[in-house]
């Protein structure tokens, strides 16, 4: 099923009274949230699948094992530290009667009672940064229309666009290309697994030989493509020439930082990030269906009242693939 | 028998342009930079025309395009770019480079054939 281009962002909630569950269930229906909830000895797998989480809510309810939103919110924060947890309280929506190691977990608490606070958490940490529709509709379009050229007989899937706070690689290869105007300055991930594209390739669907030589090097020649069709009609359309001509703050640079072993890479913005997930699927199963993540992280600079559709994109009478003579 | 010169870094693009023109009757030589492709030219004087990326390492394909000009000093061979850059100013770039023609990817070969033989003497 599409989705329309409505940012959502997927929060966890591990609670252990039923009432909470409900309420909670309602606020996120109210709120562009996907909630969902895992048993407590499936929680590892939460976060190892799961890589567009935008928060995680907790409680100090304690489970039939005994354990409560505080212990897990350690375990949490040892594998995801940048992922904001909230924290329901029985009595009153204040730190109080927390340890100081306990509320250095928390970035917000609430109560049933009163869920203004969990609003403004959000407010906070999720929804703090806007995205304009036409952009993040344009990507969606833009990435599914390459797809569907890229790999032949396909059916492309596309989710709700997610804001996400961590920042996990996905999969096993990924390509990343900046993206830089004088309104934003940050960069696109195509993130998904070697071997689901190699089958790919072998299946006949793309245009490089279905007997690959050099299977490594075939994959990345295929996500590289994709990765620059993307990029390059992006910059059509949102980077238009006015803009183009001045790319903001040009010198200014920060390290990104790959932390291999825990699969993590930083670009040094705690700002929540845009996330896509498109399921790519053969019209006659000669492949199995698989997933490209694509993450936007505008972690520079992000001055969107200044973004330009570009009017070329529709008044332009040469479409592409065809060939302009000067 | 002239030649097509199909200049870019992803093999992807190059076997599917090489690809076409070959079951089209047209010989094609591969180079996967601007630099690969300004040697491939010098060293086969039957490429006529020249289907070549912007965006390259190592040398990218405007630049080659001056210099298949200015330092190879050959004006016969016609260029035309084949990117996902349609920004304006760059195709004055290539303009100003003699390049005579410009493809938005992807490529769509039955739709640029009549021309790319046509160029091709």
């Amino acid at each position: 099923m599409e989705s329309e281009a409505e940012i959502v962002s997927k929060v966890f909630a591990y609670d252990a009274d039923p009432t909470a569950l409900s309420v909670i269930k309602n606020f996120c229906d109210e709120n562009n949230l996907v909630g969902f909830r895992e048993h407590y000895n499936k929680i590892n797998k939460v976060f190892d699948c799961n890589i567009d989480l935008g928060a995680v809510f907790l409680s100090e309810t304690l489970d039939d094992d005994g354990k409560s939103g505080i212990d897990l919110a350690v375990e949490i924060h040892k594998v995801r530290p940048e992922l904001p947890l909230v924290l329901r309280r029985l009595t009153s929506a204040t730190f109080d009667g927390l340890s100081e190691d306990a509320q250095s977990l928390f970035a917000g608490v609430y109560t049933l009672e009163d869920l203004s606070p969990l609003k403004s958490f959000l407010q906070d940490h999720l929804f703090n940064r806007y995205y304009p529709t036409p952009l993040v509709h344009g990507i969606q379009e833009i990435t599914q229309q390459t797809l569907s050229e890229s790999v032949r007989d396909s059916i492309i899937t596309k989710s709700s666009p997610c804001l996400v706070k961590h920042h996990i690689i996905y999969g096993e290869v990924f390509s990343m290309i900046p993206l830089e105007s004088s309104w934003c300055k940050g960069y696109m991930m195509i993130q998904t697994t070697d071997e689901d594209i190699s089958n790919v390739i072998r299946s006949g669907n793309t245009s490089l030989p279905s007997k690959i030589n050099n299977e490594s090097l075939d994959v990345n020649q295929l996500l590289n493509e994709i990765t620059n069709v993307i990029w390059g009609r992006i910059k059509s359309q949102f980077f238009t020439e006015e803009h183009n001509a001045d790319v903001g703050g040009s010198s200014i640079q920060v390290p990104i930082l790959v932390n291999h072993a825990k699969k993590f890479i930083s670009f040094g913005a705690t700002e929540p990030q845009l996330c896509f997930t498109y399921t790519v699927e053969d019209t006659q199963n000669r492949y199995k269906p698989f997933t490209l993540n694509q993450k936007i992280i505008f972690n520079l600079s992000w001055m969107p009242e200044n973004m330009n559709i570009s009017e070329q994109i529709l008044s332009d009478s040469v479409e592409s693939g065809e060939l302009e003579l000067f | 028998m002239s030649k097509v010169l199909v200049v870019d870094d992803s093999a992807t693009v190059r076997n599917e342009v090489g690809s076409f023109l070959k079951n089209n009757g047209i010989a094609t030589v591969l180079a996967e930079n601007g630099k690969d492709g300004l040697d491939k030219l010098k060293a086969d004087s039957s490429i006529k025309l020249i289907i070549s990326d912007v965006n390259m390492p190592i040398m990218d394909g405007l630049t080659m395009a001056e210099k298949v000009r200015s330092e190879l000093g050959n004006n016969t061979v016609n260029i035309i770019m084949l990117t996902t850059e349609s920004d304006a100013r760059m195709k004055q770039r290539g303009k100003d480079a003699g390049v005579k023609g410009w493809i938005v990817k992807p490529f769509k070969g039955d739709a640029v054939i009549g021309a790319v033989k046509k160029l091709l003497g």
